[in-house]
């Protein structure tokens, strides 16, 4: 085969897009082959219902901190996002509750918003007790077996959601109730 | 289902009043097992400042002797307070808030279904049994933690963990 051949032949191939080598010298993947890698980690994540928080926590530990960050606030957004006045249901006083189809959303009120009636919170003691309620549910889940809500994302400080999967909504007139109740069905316990 | 007034607990039988502070006794008695992290009258956070309203010095503080001399005040309400507590108590996980309203009761109101509210929570010498008594005073929750014992620290420190204290 002469020279000419051979070059005639190796167009051929590219065209075909066959030889690879090639065309990852001519395109670095460096974004596609970033994108590839997040893919082939979210999809395992949310095929198992790995919950977020701890979905971050391993993206840190593989050295994607921009990465869990980006999707951190993202997720603030989002559950932001659903609290809308039809869900509030608490007359507000240190923070506004939403209720949602399988969450419940406790929204600190930021700083200049009135509670019902004008109420004026103590901004940074609410703060300091949604922290301290955090880690109190996290440390009764590890020592005990009492039925508590399951903190599922807490964000930038001002959003904290809990527990979720309703198996019934009882006709109770007051909602509250009713989605309370629901949050210890016999599906979230443990 | 959530009691959260007294027409609703006037509805609860006797038998599952009964039944429900059974249930939240077994709670309390759970919670109090868990290992202080570290020692002392405090809640969780790094400060570890106490959450109660009816507490305006939140310490926290490094026994429960140390409260008790804080709270040792010309005032009927820390008077109570003071006289509630046994100096020798070890301080143990709690709720620190067992409003009914922070207890989720089955439909047919006969069990606990779960326990919302934690933030206020925190070490307390006899799992706040004080506090409780001073702050519900529905009929017959105001004595939840009847009977109840505690640990005790026998060498009076007020924050070891040997012994028990009614």
């Amino acid at each position: 085969m002469s020279l000419n051949a051979t070059a005639r032949f190796s167009r051929l191939f590219w065209r075909c897009g066959n030889p690879p080598i090639i065309r990852q010298q001519a395109y670095p993947p460096l974004l596609e082959r970033f994108l590839v890698y997040v893919w082939y980690l979210v999809i395992p994540f949310r095929l198992f219902d790995v919950p977020l928080p701890h979905f971050l926590q391993f993206l840190y530990c593989l050295q994607f901190p921009a990465l869990a960050h980006f999707l951190a606030e993202n997720m603030d957004e989002q559950w932001l996002s659903l609290c809308l006045d039809e869900g509030l249901v608490h007359p507000t006083l240190d923070r506004r509750v939403y209720v949602l189809e399988k969450y419940i959303i406790k929204k600190q009120l930021s700083h200049g918003e009135r509670g019902h009636n004008g109420y004026v919170p103590i901004y940074s003691a609410v703060k300091k007790r949604d922290e301290n309620e955090i880690l109190a549910l996290k440390l009764v889940q590890e020592h005990t077996s009492i039925p508590v809500p399951k903190v599922v994302h807490s964000g930038n400080g001002y959003v904290y959601v809990r527990s979720e999967k309703i198996t019934s909504i009882r006709a109770i007139t007051n909602i509250k109730l009713s989605f309370l109740d629901s949050l210890f069905s016999s599906d979230s316990r443990g | 289902m959530i009691v959260d007034d007294k027409e609703t607990w006037e509805k609860v039988t006797p038998r599952q009043r009964e039944a429900i502070k059974l249930q939240v006794q077994g709670y309390i008695q759970e919670l109090a097992s868990i290992p202080h992290p570290s020692s002392g009258v405090r809640s969780l956070v790094a400060d570890g400042q106490l959450m109660h309203n009816q507490l305006p010095d939140p310490g926290p503080f490094p026994s429960t002797r140390a409260f008790l001399k804080a709270y040792d005040r010309e005032d009927f309400f820390f008077g109570y307070l003071i006289k509630q507590i046994d100096p020798d108590s070890t301080p143990v996980f709690s709720h620190f808030d067992w409003a009914l309203s922070n207890i989720v009761l089955s439909p047919n109101m006969d069990t606990v279904m779960g326990v919302i509210d934690w933030e206020r929570a925190c070490f307390f010498p006899e799992a706040g049994r004080c506090v409780h008594r001073m702050c519900h005073k529905l009929p017959g929750w105001e004595a939840l933690f009847d009977g109840m014992v505690f640990p005790k620290d026998v060498s009076g420190n007020g924050d070891g963990r040997v012994g028990t204290a009614e």
